[in-house]
């Protein structure tokens, strides 16, 4: 049982409170840093709105390359057969692979920096693996 | 023994005198600049009397920060070689004096001249200084390439190394290495460690390379272009590690579709390049480049988040660090697809 706000809507109102209001009363050399508060505050604002569904959909891709296992397991086992060169080839599981990188970077991404993510053009459609 | 301390500015003024062949040196300001996570930076206003640099002396301080990076060089070194890209020709800031001796501030730095301008990559690819973007850039290219015409003896950089025989694998070498050794999974970057093995282009002639070459490293004015700063990464290597890291899409502050530093588009950067060194670019080679870079940049980003929570060093930007590996991974997805997937 929680009260609200939540967690993201609690960070969300307190940065802007540390942008609007308190920023313009900092020098001017501090107030970098406070871009910097606002922007750790802001991922995890992102993150706790996101929840725990994007982890989950990356175990489950994981899962159905190597079957059941822990999330990092799974994610150390798929690094290093990357780097064992196992999907080098061509062929479905080269982009199985593709697709689930793709994945997890875009779903990082729309977390720690959404806007770099447009700006890059990105589109869902890489997704694919079409890019 | 802070650079604040009474102490210790004492013992300062004392180098300052020495070195400079003075009377007297009185510090008449020593205040911290912005920016520099691995490197500080102070500005040192002082007031010489006698000898070759008699008089109010607007100088900056640059000496280690609390942790360092694997691939920063030590500060004797950084200042040999930005004392050689000076007399070169190249447009920094002249170094003068270097101290080794760690028992003056604790740590050891090298003072130089003071430049004006400043850093700030966002007001510089927004068009608020620096001036006109495609002559910033033209004049970076021209600075790039006058540093890479520069032809030293190796054994007057002797703390750079020898010169790899294969610059692009000496460098995947140790980024592979880091992440095998790291503790933690980075399946993107192992993607980027194999396309780079398997797309290796034939070695180039190693050169006198800056190693940090971007948007945020260069001063500048309204006007333009001021100087080239932050030489702590410089080492041999082909020089289109320079070019491939100047376009990197982190380092463009925003103007993405700019790709060469967010100021002008890649050819056009190429381009100026080309015509001030002589040396056409090949924009496989410079892509190749590219996706090491956004390699390297996900491994210094790694190394400073590490900083933090590992070493103990409590810096909110370090710490911010550990979420940049994504750009990078986007970056070499998006670069290794668009060089076609032919093995």
């Amino acid at each position: 049982m929680r009260d609200r706000p939540d967690a993201a809507s609690l960070l969300d109102f307190a940065r802007i409170a540390l942008l609007r209001d308190l920023t313009p009363l900092l020098p001017a050399e501090r107030q970098y840093e406070a871009t910097l508060i606002a922007r750790a505050m802001a991922v995890a604002a992102r993150e706790a709105a996101a929840g725990a569904a994007p982890l989950a959909v990356c175990h489950a891709a994981l899962a159905e390359l190597y079957g059941e296992g822990d999330l990092d397991t799974l994610l150390r086992r798929l690094a290093a057969a990357i780097r064992a060169g196992d999907y080098d080839a061509p062929g479905a599981p080269r982009d199985q692979v593709k697709r689930l990188l793709w994945a997890i970077t875009l779903q990082k991404l729309s977390e720690s920096n959404p806007d770099y993510l447009a700006a890059s053009g990105v589109r869902q459609a890489t997704q694919n693996g079409s890019a | 023994m802070a650079l604040g301390e009474a102490t210790t500015r004492d013992r300062l003024a004392q180098f300052l005198c020495g070195a400079a062949g003075a009377r007297a040196v009185e510090i008449v300001e020593l205040r911290r600049l912005s920016g520099g996570t691995v490197q500080e930076n102070w500005l040192l206003v002082a007031a010489i009397e006698d000898g070759a640099f008699a008089g109010r002396q607007k100088l900056v301080l640059r000496t280690d920060a609390a942790t360092s990076l694997s691939m920063s060089r030590d500060r004797a070194t950084e200042f040999a070689v930005q004392r050689l890209v000076h007399a070169g020709g190249v447009t920094v800031p002249e170094p003068l004096f270097l101290c080794r001796d760690a028992a003056v501030i604790g740590k050891p730095f090298f003072v130089m001249r003071w430049m004006p301008g400043a850093a700030d990559g966002q007001r510089i690819v927004a068009g608020e200084l620096g001036g006109a973007r495609e002559l910033l850039a033209e004049r970076l290219a021209q600075e790039l390439a006058t540093l890479h015409k520069l032809r030293p003896a190796c054994d007057a950089l002797a703390g750079l190394g020898a010169p790899p025989a294969d610059a692009a694998a000496a460098r995947l070498g140790l980024l592979a290495r880091f992440l095998e050794a790291h503790g933690e999974p980075h399946p993107t970057a192992e993607w980027g460690v194999r396309w780079l093995l398997r797309h290796a282009p034939p070695p180039a002639t190693p050169v006198l390379c800056h190693g940090d070459f971007r948007t945020g490293n260069y001063l500048a004015d309204e006007r333009g272009f001021t100087a080239l700063l932050d030489w702590d990464f410089a080492g041999w290597s082909d020089p289109d590690e320079d070019i491939g890291w100047f376009c990197l899409g982190y380092w463009r502050f925003g103007a993405y579709g700019h790709g060469a530093g967010g100021l002008v588009p890649r050819a056009a950067f190429h381009r100026a390049y080309e015509a001030a060194s002589g040396r056409a670019i090949d924009p496989a080679r410079a892509r190749y480049w590219e996706v090491m870079a956004a390699l390297r940049w996900l491994v210094i980003a790694l190394e400073q988040r590490d900083r933090f929570l590992r070493w103990g060093e409590r810096s909110l930007q370090l710490l911010l660090n550990g979420r940049r590996p994504a750009e990078c991974e986007l970056e070499i997805l998006m670069l290794t697809a668009q060089a076609g997937e032919a093995v």
